[in-house]
This record gives C-alpha cells, structure tokens and sequence, in this order.
C-alpha cells in the first residue's frame, strides 16, 4: 500500500509540489502582512488568489491520476502484480487525502497563530481556524474528487468541459453554503457519494 | 496446491453485439505448457484477459489459482507472471523505478535471479522505458513476470514485433527459465515454431470456439493429412466424419481429417482407393489447416 | 465483489452525487433567473413612501406640512439581493471588516471605532460579557465585566444567577434590555450607571408560544437590504427620531406583533404595530412574522404634541418590510394606538402589451405581480423559473411544498436542496385559507411540466428496461425511483443497467442479452451461435493424453 499511495505522489509530484510552494508563498505573505506591513486586506487578496490556485491544484490532481492511469493503462500494469483495483483506488485517495491536508493544515496552524495576535480575535480564532480549515479541507477534498469522476475518462473533452463543469459546482457549494455545519455536511454528502461513483467506475471498466 | 491452475467453463465473451468467445472450456494442469493459437481476433488475448480480471466475461467462469477471476485476490495476482501482447509498461518511467516499483508491489522478489535476467538481456537501468526497444520492453516485460517466482506464468504474444534474432534470443531464455523453473505456462503466439518447441499442449481457437485442445504428440497423431488417388474420379461423398479440408483435382484428393483411427480408414478402403499416402504436417501445417476452412465471423447484432 | 452488490452500492452514489449536482447547478439558474427579474424593477419601482401628516391633527399637519412634511421613505437595496445572502458573502464580510459580529451571534455590540470594545453573551457561563480593551500601554489591558439576572459581577459568580438563551438588544442609553424565554421575563442590566445593576420586569404570560420576543429594542433584519429614509428633523418640527432615546423601547414578537416595552416596569405599555405584509406575486401573503420576511425595519417616532415642541411622546413607528424574493416592500406607518395611519407599497408601472412596445397609459400594479407576469420580459423569466423547479427532483419539490413555509426567508437564497421561494411553496404559503386539498391541487398545477418530464422519463426507462431484460419488479422499482427523484435516478439506472449491445435471439428474432442463458422474449436456450464453427474438434482431456494414442496412419496400395 506505501508502495502506491508513494508512486501516486511521485507520479504527480508537480500538483503536489505546486501547492506546498503556494503554500509557502502563502504562508510568507501573510505573516509579512500580519507582522511587518500591517495589512490585514492583504489576508484577504491573498486568501482570494491562493485559494482557487489550490483548488484548482487538487481538481488537476485527481484528474491528472485518472486520466494518466486511463491513458498510460498504469492499473493494467499494476493489476497483474499483487495489487487488486481496490487498493490501486484506495492508495490513490489516501494520496489526495495527504496532499490536501499537508497543504491545508499548514495554512491553519498559520492562521491560528496570526489570529492570536489579535485579541479582538482571540477568542474564537479556535471556531474561525476550525470551521475554515474543515471547510477548506472539505472543498479541496471534493475539487479532488471531482477531478477523479472527470478525469476517468478517454476524452480530453469530457476531462476539460465535464472537469470545468464539476468542479464549478462543487466549489459553488462553498460559495452558497458558506463555511460552517451546512457547508461540511453537504460537502461530506458529495465526497462520500462522489468517491463511490468514482470507486464503481474504476473497478467495473476493463483495464 | 492447486493442480489446475487454470480452469475455464463455458466461457462467451461478447464485445459489441459480436460473439468472440463461444462456450469455451479448458482446463491446464499443473506443470503444464499450454500454446494457446488463434487467427487475428480469434480471442485469444480476450481469454487472457478475463482469466486475469481485467475484463469481464458475458457468460461462464474462469479460475486461475482456484480462484474466481472476477475476484482475484492480491496474494493470487502475486503468484501470477504476465507478459502482456504489447507489454504495458509505464511508459514514462526509468526502467530502475519500474523495477522498484514492481519490486515493492510483489510477494516475492528473487534478486538474484532478476539480476541474472538483466545481466543475460543487458537491459540498462537508467533509460526510459519508452526509449527502450520493442525487443528490450520484452525482455523487461519477462524478466519483471519471472522474478517475481510466479507460480503460473501467462505470456500474450510476448514476441510480437521482435525481429527473428531477437525473438530467438527470447525464446531460448524464456525457455530456459520455463524449463528450469518448472511452473504452469499459457501462452499464446503466432509463431507456431515457438510454440511447437515448448508447449505440452495446444489448445486451437476457431470461430470462437476450442476446436483443438490436446498434447502436441497427440494433435500430429490425430490430424492426418493424406493424398488419396482413386481409381478414376474422386467420389463424391467420403462418409467420413471431421474432414477439416479436402480437394480433389481429377483422381486424386488431398484430405486432412482430424481423430484420425482404424474405422475411418476402414471407410476411406471401402472406396478402394489406388493408394493413401500420408503427408507429413508440422504444427504450422495443421494449424492453417485448421484455421483456413473456418468462416468468416457473420455477427448478427443489434446495437442498444 | 459480484456486479449485483457493487451496482447496490453504487445506486445510491449516483444518485445523491447527480442530485448535489443538478440542485447545484439548478440552483444558479434560478439565481440568474432572479437576478434578471430583480432588474426588471426599475429605481422608481423599488421605493414606497408614506406621509402620516395627519396623525398631527388637521390644523397642526397644514403648517408643519408645508414647512417641513412628515414624510417616510423606503427603499430595496437594488445592489444586496441575492448576492449578499450566500454564504462565503455571509462569512467573509464580518472578517473583511475586522467585525466579529458576524462570527458569534451572540455578540450584541461591538464598538466601531476601536472595534475593541465588546457586549457579548457568554453561553458557557449564562452571562453577558461587557469587554473593554484599553490601549495606550504595551500590553493591551482588559477590563471584563459578567452580568447575570440577579446582578452584576466582575467575576462569573454564581450568585450574579444565569440567563439561558437570552434575547438582547443593544446598549441603549446605558442600558441594554434583555428578555429570557425560560425565566419569562424583562431584565435591564445597567452597565454604566452610578451604580450597576440589573432589573427585573413582571413575569409575562407562559401560554403564548406565538407571542415569544424575538428583538428588543432595534427591531431590523438583513439592514443591508432596505433603506428607510426619515425625514430631515429642523428645530421647530415637531416630531424626532429614534424613539429609543425616550423611556420606551419596541419589542417585535414571533408572531409579528410590535409592542412598546415601558423601561422603568420593564412591563407592555401598550400595542405598537405589526410587521407588514407586502403582496407576494401568487396567493395572499397573510399576516407577516419576522421569519417571513426577507428584511424589515421598524422606526419609532417621538412626536411633540405641543407648539413650540417641549413634551414629547410616542409617536408612533414605521414599519417597513420586504417579501422574500425581494421583490415587493410595504411600508406602514402606526399612530401611537397601533392604528395604521399611512400605508405605502412599491409598485411597477405596467402596459397592457408589453411586447408591442408602445407607449400607453400605464396603470401601477403591485411590484411584485409585475415583475412575475407583466413587465417585458418578466414572462419568459417567470415560465424559465418554473422550468427549473420542474426539473428539480420530485421529492425535494414536494417538500418544499410541505417543508417552504417554515423556511427563514432568507435562507431561501442559499437553500441548494428544498425550494422554499418555489412556486409550489409560494401556493403553500399563500394559500393559507383555501382547504389542504384545493391547494395541493394548484400544487400540482405548477408541478405539470415536471409530471410531464416524469412521464418521458418513466416511459423511456420502461421501454429501455423491457429491451435490456430487466426482471419485471425490478423495472418497476426503477420507474418508482424516477418518479420519486426524477434525472438522478435516471442517470444511475443508465450507468448500473446491464450493459452491452443485444444479439438477435435466433429463435424470436428479437435482441437478446448476450449475458444471459436464456432469451428474456422467448426463453429460448442459445442455439446458433452467431459464428459457424467447423463441427470437427480434436479434444482430449489432460489426464487421457496418452491413453488414447490413436492408430497410425498406414500407407496402402491397393491394385483395381
């Protein structure tokens, strides 16, 4: 299982890597904002370039693996070693699932502490830093596992217009639902039902 | 231990309204060479496929391992070797990191044995595999099959696309490491020398259907080819049962009948011919014997 | 895993993803949809305006009047509806605005200019927190106080007693109301006076659910929505705003009703007003409780009864309101007995053929009505917004029905799922008088287009399923499921059917599944398959290889 959660990341080193160096990026800006130019708006501008960034960076992840195993037939080389389709599919996921919170949790732990330098924030900067990061979290799972239902497929087409399509709507129940309880169940009703779909695609297609 | 390794029943794959597979049985015993042959589209790489769970059959079961293909486990895909017909190697990676790779996904690892296969194909291990050539991906394709010590060996037309000395070259080693290693094989080829050379048994796909499945002694003990002159014309009707071919040219007829025996030649003296010569067949022969006469497929399909 | 356990599995998957999906997707239809209507109501349509003059008297309305006239206006925020409803809007803006306001309900002031001071309500310890950062020093200090029902504390202390789930209004003149469901009474916690305490009213009346507070004091909803616009106050006019600076606040109920709260018995000193109901585009809106309406507004008024102005008093309130769809508003005004003195609405200007495009004389309707079915355009808008709903699944259109009326209004704006501003729930919610059955039989109406589709969709699945040889209870099991959820279901009986093409049953001639033994037509067994094998076969078992060496080929001469 190391083994291909491992291949999964290295195959698709250049999503991971984009978003941890956004990340740090992210992470710098906002503590020169915070501590040095006093800035608060700059939080915001950056929170409104570096997010769809990410997103967008988890959606061409799961794309990327689906459309590249599909494409290059990885599972059908994986499969006749001692690999079945369902640890091929649950590494991949475990994979997203990583990235997603090696690139999130960061930015929480960041926020947490600049939020801790203001005391008008203090007090609920644990409910703020909690509900943006399970919510971030949540979106960025769900752009990844629309990536994964787009990204199953042999035509650049559907991966570019189905993908815009999916991921559009995914994001938009953020923007609808805002962040909170709403958002995180809706979220984790389209996660669930989106990775079944994805699972039942993968192991029902001939390799 | 399972002492059939690989066990088809009534076995029909349909792919798009055409039928490829017609009711196929087979059984390879343990230890066994099986040469599986076929025409282009014969079904061959079909059968393979869903022996090894990567498609699903329409109708009927197969076992590899005594266990269902459907559902084939982690550890029983460990114990299988598979070359696949255009071997399906991660093209983009470096041939050290596919070894890696395959290393790390596999039961067993031999080592030694892997490194002896590299040193024999002198395979380099810092290419990328797409640079490597037909020939090399073979060779990389069996050594990665073969060092996994697999208990049952499946290889899809694994000389496809080599040239002559490359396809030798592979052969003997394939053949070395087969014979060596003593494990149950199904393969499948055009090269019907290959085949005649290894397998224990043939198993012949025509029209969709198993015409032939039977050692390789027995196969050339059983299709006769012979050359009958009669005394004056050819009759019209030999009452003879498993004629694959025949043709008549004035007095004499060549025929090629199958389960050859003592009461189809007792029928074929009833017409008191001036003589019957057998013809001698190689593999080669019987197979296209076998495989002229059969029709072109006429699907008869209505799309969804 | 067998394909019949996975495909059950994955049936409710497809499902509840196309379902996430399609609302999702439905939902910025009908937003645009709403959006294009919305902007149909020109500036003149969004505004009403009332001149309660005569509430003065005859004599003292004629002077006053042509001075300075007692004029209300108020107006839709053109530029806050929807937009500023949905959620990332709603979260943002607090912390865009360095405000927790929005992060913490229970948060009730919040100085603007420092944006450090802060009133809020503790509900861990049941007692409002008075926070007060002094800067100026290195470290900022600060200063905390609890207020409970039996006093105030600068420690949670028990015997200061606890609120649960208190309703409070801001600081007014240094006093801040609070009402307590579960003890039943007014309190007035005095934070700033000489001596700070806290004062209890009489216990009200424990049978009225519908007559529970719901705001105290600055009675408003969704500010940001409507604006009021009072009129310019010069020296000699005899009336001033607001009114909580008098000894009076208002207290709205849940019902709708306005109350005036007497601050020193912190007990009802009289009926005040309602909440308006502005006319909604389908039905009678009926009376309108806070949760009804999109936002509202209420303005009490201190009139002078005496000339030159020195003895103030009630004056009366303002109420304006805005429906749900932010498309109609009302504004009212009530005298000091509760009486309406002044009623306004917005209306739009019609024409009786709006495609002809000529100018005719207009005639006002109601804002709303217009926007649905009269101004140009406003048609093609409305039966777009009734396509959309139709397309939604069939179970979620009827629980907006059953669910719609007892929706926030504005939480309408951000419901993905359940379509409280439908049309099916607008006859829900308008239609309170008429009986169950008549209602659901105008349900049904605006559900025929959605029948419709059901009904193709039913049909197809049925004729597909009869092709495919789906099992008969299963088949109808499916056309159940598309009835129920409609295009979701649909989808995951095309993506779980058997799949593959059919082969022509040779004995029916019919397309018969290649996957099965048997025809699902005729029941016939396969017996020609479609390639013709040649009938010879050289076969022999493993374990009979040698044991059948058959004899050897001999060669023979015979002479004629």
């Amino acid at each position: 299982m190391f083994t291909l959660i491992r291949r999964e990341i290295a195959d698709n080193l250049f999503y991971v890597a984009g978003a941890g160096i956004v990340v740090v990026f992210t992470i710098w800006l906002w503590s020169y904002g915070v501590f040095w130019a006093q800035e608060p708006e700059m939080t915001g501008v950056v929170a409104g370039f570096v997010i769809p960034a990410l997103l967008l960076g988890y959606f061409g992840l799961g794309a990327s693996q689906m459309y590249g195993d599909r494409a290059h037939k990885i599972s059908t080389l994986l499969c006749t070693l001692a690999v079945t389709r369902n640890r091929i599919f649950a590494a991949r996921v475990v994979a997203g699932g990583l990235t997603v919170l090696a690139t999130i949790l960061p930015l929480a732990v960041t926020g947490l502490i600049l939020l801790e330098s203001s005391p008008l924030f203090a007090p609920y900067r644990g409910r703020i830093v909690g509900e943006m990061t399970t919510t971030a979290v949540l979106a960025g799972f769900a752009c990844y596992c629309m990536g994964l239902l787009s990204g199953w497929t042999a035509s650049r087409v559907w991966l570019l217009a189905g993908g815009t399509v999916l991921l559009t709507l995914a994001l938009s129940i953020v923007v609808v639902k805002g962040v909170g309880i709403e958002a995180v169940v809706v979220l984790l009703l389209l996660i669930t039902a989106s990775l079944v779909v994805v699972w039942y695609r993968f192991v029902s297609t001939p390799l | 231990m399972n002492d059939k390794p690989i066990v088809i029943e009534d076995l029909v794959k349909f792919y798009d309204g055409r039928c490829v597979l017609d009711g196929v049985s087979l059984q390879v015993p343990r230890g066994c060479i099986y040469g599986l042959l076929g025409r282009n589209g014969s079904g061959k790489t079909t059968m393979i496929r869903i022996l090894l769970g990567l498609e699903p059959p329409t109708r009927g079961r197969t076992l590899v391992l005594g266990e269902d293909s459907s559902g084939l486990s982690a550890n029983t895909h460990g114990r299988i070797g598979y070359v696949a017909e255009g071997h399906h190697l991660i093209q983009s990676y470096k041939v050290r990191r596919l070894v890696d790779l395959c290393k790390g996904l596999s039961l067993q690892w031999n080592d030694e044995f892997f490194g002896q296969l590299m040193e024999t194909f002198r395979l380099p291990m810092d290419r990328k595999v797409k640079d490597l050539s037909t020939g090399m991906r073979a060779q990389l394709n069996l050594a990665l099959a073969m060092a996994i010590d697999p208990e049952l060996v499946i290889l899809d037309d694994p000389t496809l696309g080599l040239d002559t000395v490359a396809r030798r070259q592979f052969l003997e080693l394939a053949i070395d490491v087969i014979q060596r290693q003593g494990r149950t094989i199904l393969f499948s080829s055009h090269i019907l020398a290959d085949v005649e050379r290894i397998a224990d048994r043939i198993g012949v796909l025509v029209a969709g259907k198993l015409v032939v499945d039977c050692s390789l002694d027995e196969l050339k003990s059983r299709v006769k080819k012979l050359r009958v002159i009669f005394p004056e014309r050819t009759p019209q009707d030999l009452y003879l049962t498993d004629i694959i071919n025949s043709r008549a040219m004035g007095r004499e007829m060549v025929l090629t009948v199958a389960n050859w025996n003592p009461q189809k030649q007792a029928i074929l003296a009833t017409f008191r011919p001036e003589s019957c010569t057998e013809m001698p067949m190689t593999l080669e022969d019987i197979f296209i014997e076998c495989t002229r006469s059969a029709p072109a497929v006429v699907p008869q399909e209505s799309e969804v | 895993m067998d394909t019949r356990r996975r495909n059950l599995i994955a049936i409710p998957a497809i499902c509840v993803t196309g379902m996430v999906l399609l609302c999702t997707g439905l939902f910025w239809a009908r937003t645009y949809c709403a959006a294009q209507r919305d902007s149909l109501l020109g500036r003149s349509a969004r505004g009403a305006s009332v001149s309660p003059m005569r509430i003065l008297g005859p004599s003292r309305a004629v002077d006053v009047g042509a001075a300075s006239p007692l004029i209300v206006t108020a107006e839709i925020n053109p530029y806050d509806l929807p937009q500023a409803q949905l959620g990332i809007a709603r979260y943002l803006r607090p912390l865009w605005r360095r405000s927790i306001e929005g992060y913490d309900r229970n948060v009730y002031w919040q100085d603007v200019w420092s944006k450090d001071d802060v009133l809020r309500y503790d509900p861990s310890l049941g007692l409002f927190v008075y926070q007060r950062i002094a800067k100026g020093v290195a470290d900022a200090e600060v200063i905390t106080k609890y207020a409970g029902p039996e006093g105030i504390a600068d420690e949670p202390d028990g015997r200061i007693g606890r609120f649960v789930s208190p309703i409070a209004g801001g600081i007014q003149e240094r006093t801040q109301v609070v009402y307590d469901p579960r003890l039943k009474r007014f309190f007035a916690i005095e934070w700033d006076a000489e001596t700070p305490g806290v004062r209890k009213g009489p216990e009200l009346s424990k049978d009225a659910v519908e007559r529970e507070p719901v705001q105290v004091g600055v009675i408003w909803k969704n500010s940001n929505l409507i604006r009021i616009n009072l009129p310019s106050r010069q020296s000699a006019t005899p009336w001033r705003v607001p009114y909580w600076r008098a000894d009076h606040v208002l207290v709205l109920d849940a019902s709708g009703r306005i109350d005036r709260l007497d601050l020193r018995t912190l007990d009802y000193a009289g009926f005040a007003g309602r909440l308006s109901s502005p006319i909604p585009p389908i039905g009678d809106m009926g009376t309108a409780r806070p949760m009804d309406l999109a936002a509202y507004g209420v303005c009490g008024f201190e009139i002078a009864w005496d000339d030159p102005p020195t003895q103030w008093g009630y004056g009366g309130c303002a109420v304006a309101s805005l429906a749900r769809d932010g498309l109609a508003l009302r504004l009212e005004y009530f005298d000091p007995n509760g009486q309406t003195a002044a009623v306004g609405a917005t209306t739009a200007t019609a024409y009786d053929d709006p495609r002809a495009g000529v100018v005719r004389l207009g005639r006002p309707v109601d804002s709303a009505k217009a926007a649905y079915f009269l101004l140009p355009g406003a048609r093609g808008l409305t039966w777009m917004k009734l396509l959309l709903e139709n397309l939604h699944p069939p179970v979620l259109v009827l629980a907006s029905y059953f669910g719609g009326p007892h929706f926030e209004a504005t939480s309408g704006y951000r419901s993905i799922f359940l379509l409280p501003d439908s049309f099916v729930a607008m006859v829900a919610r308008g239609c309170r008088g008429e009986e169950a059955w008549k209602r659901f039989f105008w349900t049904l109406g605006y559900m025929l287009p959605g029948l419709f589709l059901l009904g193709l969709l039913g049909d197809k699945l049925n004729r597909e399923a009869i092709r495919m040889g789906v099992p008969r209870n299963v088949r109808k099991a499916w056309i159940l499921a598309t009835m129920f959820l409609g295009l979701p279901a649909y989808i995951a009986y095309r993506m779980t059917r058997p799949n593959g093409s059919l082969v022509t049953c040779s004995n029916c001639g019919q397309g018969r599944r290649a996957d099965q033994d048997k025809c699902h037509r005729c029941c016939s067994v396969w017996e020609v398959p479609e390639l013709t094998p040649p009938a010879w076969r050289v076969v022999c078992a493993p374990e009979q290889d040698l044991d059948n060496a058959p004899a050897p080929a001999q060669e023979t001469r015979q002479s004629a």
